[in-house]
């Protein structure tokens, strides 16, 4: 049993379309995510073995320490999960009385007009920063440390482009519901007959997604 | 206080980011995408010489740079590591079995279901620290023995919100350490300082508990079954109750005695919340990959909030936002302590719609520079670094606490509603709540009047 508490709002149901283009983009992401979620528990494993270095053996090594914090870096790759997740804190107070087409505007203004152009601007700027970070060989501060900076600096701009994908994904969600309307019957040969229309046509989830 | 130009975006600023949170979509988008579009229009303004906020899209350019400084940070590892163990610690089913043994335990008192509630909330609470999820496994686990014990709703109700939200107080608690990250203080003196404001509270209900059993018996009846206790009773709730309270007390233990950092402590506890599991036969691969996806899925909402609030705080600073709050605070003129009470109502007042996250990451950080400029007396006794933070920042813990007890729209009260059978009102709940929040209201006078709560514990670790 999970104990998410925002399961139990019978408010912020789920939507059970299956939108091809829409599935295949979140399956990008969580593909991904999925796996670099483990990385928590590498993070554990490397701690116990610094801890037992440096009060076993006296022997602390600053690499280590740098070790753990690059592994932890990859919680960067969470954010586009949880958009997936629909985990991201709401203020949710106004928001479950507004009917579904309501708050299905909102998504699509809020991710144009305030996800966008964030991940555009920070990945712009960052992707330069990366690349002089690799044309430099920027070591670590520490002599003892980890080279190859741009390791951990190119993780920022590849989270961007996956809070990105999630986000385009939830973008086309909910424009082909805004207008095919929220009654999704299984009956989708009638409205499309090219194959990029049936990438964008919704029908009932068949399959539980992951 | 003089009010230059800019101070008109910084008010935009935050009308917009009100207006919209309230429209429901995340508020760590809204704080970014706020962020952004106000560096557009500082832009805008100062072209047309209205205002001089030097913002452009180069100035953006400081950002990945601050994001990074969120991944480059080797206290905030311990952040995931605790949200692991909180989550692990939840599954490994240590929870059922002390509520199972100590109702044996308290079986003859009324009002000792309550107090059950109340210890594993505690217990609880030293682990996770996540709100809602000690509320609502405290809700799905002791209501029904409660309601099927013929307990009046108010006061089960009552209880439950008021243990589960001992979490985010009591130490190692993940608020602490993004209080420690924000204000620039020791994430191990916060953890000190909190130990005696969490026993207090604590103390404070369990007392009030057995006092309303006196007076109202018949609302905290006795189990029909109930059986005299036997010391094969208390032995059986000793070694229930042991392997949590070694694994919370060698994590804490460790870090007071300055035996291992904050991170290195939190690591181990995760490891520890993974044996323990394993021992108590509930480990599977099921259960770790639920555990492994809901800590990246609960960091991830923390950690966007923190990328959010970045950005946020970064062109706030720009328009002179840091400047305008320390003038409108001080002009107030209300003196250290009445700013401090001021700026306690304010937090208890966002409370009401924002979560502790948003709170510690948006307005702590404004807030610190001006209460760290008051002269406050609180005794460091030498040895504490920024006492006055310390004691403020626990201030604030405190009053978040009662704050999501308080109606009409606490969030304990909420999580609880969810988890709740039909039969049970919303005002059950208020009602339950309301001697607790009085509780909380006392202990936060004690910490506020004796500051030594705080800083008599880290002073006492340190002293020579």
């Amino acid at each position: 049993m999970s104990y998410n508490p925002k399961d139990l709002f019978p408010d912020q149901q789920k939507d059970n379309v299956y939108i091809p283009i829409v599935s295949f983009l979140t399956s990008i992401v969580t593909t991904i995510t999925t796996k670099t979620a483990w990385i928590n528990l590498l993070v554990m494993f490397t701690i116990l073995v610094q801890v037992t270095l440096r009060y076993g053996f006296h022997a602390g090594e600053a690499w280590v320490d740098e070790f753990i914090w690059h592994l932890y870096a990859f919680f960067m790759f969470g954010l586009s999960y949880a958009i997936t997740t629909d985990s991201h804190i709401r203020v949710d107070i106004a928001h479950m009385n507004f009917s579904r087409r309501k708050q299905r505007i909102i998504e699509v203004l809020g991710i144009v007009f305030l996800i966008m152009p964030f991940t555009f601007i920070i990945f712009d700027h960052s992707v330069g920063w990366v690349h002089h970070s690799f044309v430099a060989k920027e070591f670590s501060e520490n002599t003892t440390g980890l080279p190859y900076r741009w390791v951990v600096k190119s993780l920022l701009p590849i989270s961007l482009v996956l809070i990105f994908i999630a986000s385009l994904s939830e973008l086309i969600k909910n424009i082909v519901l805004l207008i095919h309307g929220e009654n999704v019957t299984d009956n989708h040969s009638s409205d499309s007959t090219s194959a990029i229309g049936r990438l964008f046509t919704p029908s009932i989830t068949k399959h539980k997604e992951v | 206080m003089f009010f230059e130009p800019e101070y008109w975006l910084v008010i935009a600023m935050f009308v917009t980011f009100i207006a919209l949170i309230f429209t429901g979509f995340p508020v760590a988008w809204v704080l970014a995408g706020v962020g952004i579009l106000f560096a557009g229009v500082g832009y805008i303004t100062d072209m047309l010489n209205w205002t001089f906020t030097g913002l452009n899209y180069k100035v953006l350019g400081m950002l990945h740079g601050r994001i990074f400084a969120i991944m480059y940070n080797w206290v905030l590892v311990a952040l995931p590591m605790f949200i692991f163990m909180g989550l692990m610690l939840e599954k490994s089913g240590v929870a059922e079995q002390m509520m199972r043994s100590m109702q044996r335990l308290f079986g003859n008192v009324k009002g000792g279901l309550a107090v059950t509630v109340t210890l594993i909330g505690i217990i609880l609470a030293a682990s996770t620290g996540i709100i809602g999820a000690s509320v609502v496994l405290l809700g799905l686990m002791s209501l029904p023995i409660m309601l099927k014990q013929n307990y009046d709703k108010p006061i089960a109700l009552g209880t439950i919100a008021a243990s589960g939200t001992l979490g985010i107080l009591i130490p190692p608690s993940i608020m602490l350490v993004i209080m420690g990250d924000q204000l620039a203080v020791s994430v191990v003196d916060l953890f000190m300082g909190a130990v005696f404001p969490g026993l207090i509270l604590g103390i404070l209900y369990i007392v009030y508990i057995f006092i309303f059993g006196i007076f109202n018996p018949e609302k905290v009846p006795l189990a029909a079954d109930h059986k005299p206790i036997g010391l094969k009773d208390v032995l059986r709730v000793m070694i229930n109750i042991l392997p949590p309270a070694f694994l919370i007390l060698a994590v804490l233990g460790s870090i007071f005695m300055g035996i291992a950092t904050v991170t290195e402590a939190s690591g181990i506890g995760a490891l520890g919340s993974m044996i323990l599991t394993i021992a108590y036969k509930r480990f599977n691969f099921a259960v770790l990959k639920d555990v492994v996806l809901n800590t990246m899925n609960t960091s991830a909402y923390i950690f966007g909030i923190f990328v959010g609030a970045t950005i946020f705080a970064l062109v706030l600073r720009e328009c002179g936002g840091d400047q305008f709050i320390e003038d409108g605070l001080n002009s107030l003129g209300l003196g250290p302590y009445g700013l401090i009470i001021a700026i306690l109502c304010i937090i208890f007042l966002l409370g009401f719609f924002l979560d502790w996250i948003e709170i510690s990451l948006i307005i702590l950080p404004l807030m610190g520079p001006v209460v760290m400029g008051l002269d406050l007396a609180v005794d460091g006794f030498g040895v504490v670094n920024n006492p006055n933070l310390v004691w403020f920042a626990l201030l604030v813990a405190v009053t978040l606490q009662t704050s999501f007890l308080t109606p009409p729209v606490g969030f304990a009260i909420f999580y609880l509603k969810g988890v709740c059978p039909p039969g049970i009102k919303l005002t059950d709940i208020y009602k339950g709540v309301v001697p607790f929040i009085i509780l909380q209201l006392i202990a936060l006078s004690l910490v506020f009047i004796f500051p030594d709560l705080v800083t008599w514990l880290p002073a006492k670790v340190y002293a020579p």
